[in-house]
């Protein structure tokens, strides 16, 4: 990262000041609005689009989906990882058999 | 029944705010386990990214949102401009206005301090947990205490985490390939919210996308597949706008 420390801290103060105004925005003025209906179906679709953009985006610069490989292990393992994630909805299942199927497939496949 | 009458009258008495809060805590309890490795993985991140100890602690500290500070950190790694950064990680914790609004009304009657304190501590499983109790019709003044307890052992175990993280991460060979862990951090958090077909089709067009939003410029890529997503999950909810 290039970013001088002081870039670097004014931004996590804006990303944390922006963040702390989304979470006290009705807590904060109580009532004062409901949230449009509209709104709340837009931001309902927000949290697993994001969550999907940022697994492609982790696959692809993590090396995924690399060429090289008929059978690329970190692919395998992110199709591991999906089926245990669910079967178990479990965080620490999902990571930790990820992480162990990565290994095998690496070890097997190179 | 004079007796019965009397001891059921007790038991209602009883709860006492500190209760609660363990009470709280305890319902949080089973989801720390699954958090800290979370933590650590965010922690050992920013670090690989180029934070200072200092800085991915107080990015921790200061920002409180794990699924954003990782977008943030997969961005910067990318030499994403700033701006680009701070905007997207405010709209990866968009979500939070919803959970602000769903726990306004229980929050009504306490003090700023302490409104600003339980806005600062808003997290999913806070306030999935609270949400849950708080259906029980809880006593009033008992309401901000089952919150501060489970959003706290979540707080805790999230700084601690990351702080775990920041301090082991450098130390971790390479070959381990511990990089793999941010994307399946967001696979473990992705596929348990597929509840239903609108939802579905959002991760699939934000995802689909991906690979071609990554050509805009000044990695503006994930916040277009984000609208992408939301324009697709929109349309297959109950047949469209």
């Amino acid at each position: 990262m290039s970013w001088d420390p002081v870039v670097l801290w004014s931004a996590i103060l804006l990303m944390g000041l922006g963040t702390f105004a989304l979470r006290w925005s009705f807590i904060g003025w109580v009532n004062r609005f409901e949230e449009p209906a509209w709104l709340r179906r837009l931001l309902k679709f927000v949290p697993v689009s994001v969550m999907a953009g940022l697994v492609v985006a982790g696959l692809l610069s993590s090396g995924a989906f690399d060429g090289g490989k008929p059978l690329n292990p970190r692919l395998l393992a992110a199709l591991v990882a999906a089926v245990v994630a669910i079967w178990a909805k479990s965080l620490l299942l999902t990571i930790s058999l990820g992480m162990v199927s990565l290994w095998i497939f690496q070890y097997f496949l190179g | 029944m004079f007796i019965a009458a009397s001891i059921h009258t007790h038991e209602r008495d009883a709860p006492s705010s500190v209760s609660v809060f363990w009470r709280g805590a305890a319902a949080a309890a089973p989801l720390l386990l699954g958090i800290f490795p979370f933590a650590m993985i965010a922690g050992a991140a920013a670090v690989e990214a180029g934070f200072t100890a200092a800085g991915a602690a107080g990015f921790s500290l200061i920002v409180f949102a794990g699924a954003s500070q990782l977008a943030a950190l997969e961005l910067i790694s990318a030499n994403a401009p700033v701006w680009i950064v701070i905007l997207t990680v405010w709209v990866v914790n968009l979500r939070f206005v919803f959970y602000s609004a769903t726990l306004a009304p229980h929050f009504k009657h306490i003090s700023s301090g302490w409104k600003k304190l339980c806005s600062y501590l808003v997290t999913d499983q806070a306030f999935v947990l609270s949400n849950k109790y708080y259906g029980e019709n809880p006593p009033k003044r008992l309401k901000m205490w089952f919150y501060l307890g489970a959003a706290f052992a979540l707080w805790f175990t999230w700084q601690s985490g990351s702080i775990f993280g920041i301090w082991l991460g450098p130390r971790v060979p390479a070959s381990w390939s511990l990089d793999f862990a941010v994307p399946l951090s967001f696979i473990a958090l992705l596929f348990p919210a597929l509840k239903d077909r609108a939802a579905a089709g959002a991760a699939v067009a934000a995802g689909l996308s991906m690979p071609f939003t990554a050509m805009l410029p000044m990695n503006l890529g994930l916040l277009v597949s984000v609208m992408i997503g939301v324009f697709a999950g929109v349309r297959l909810d109950r047949g469209g706008f």
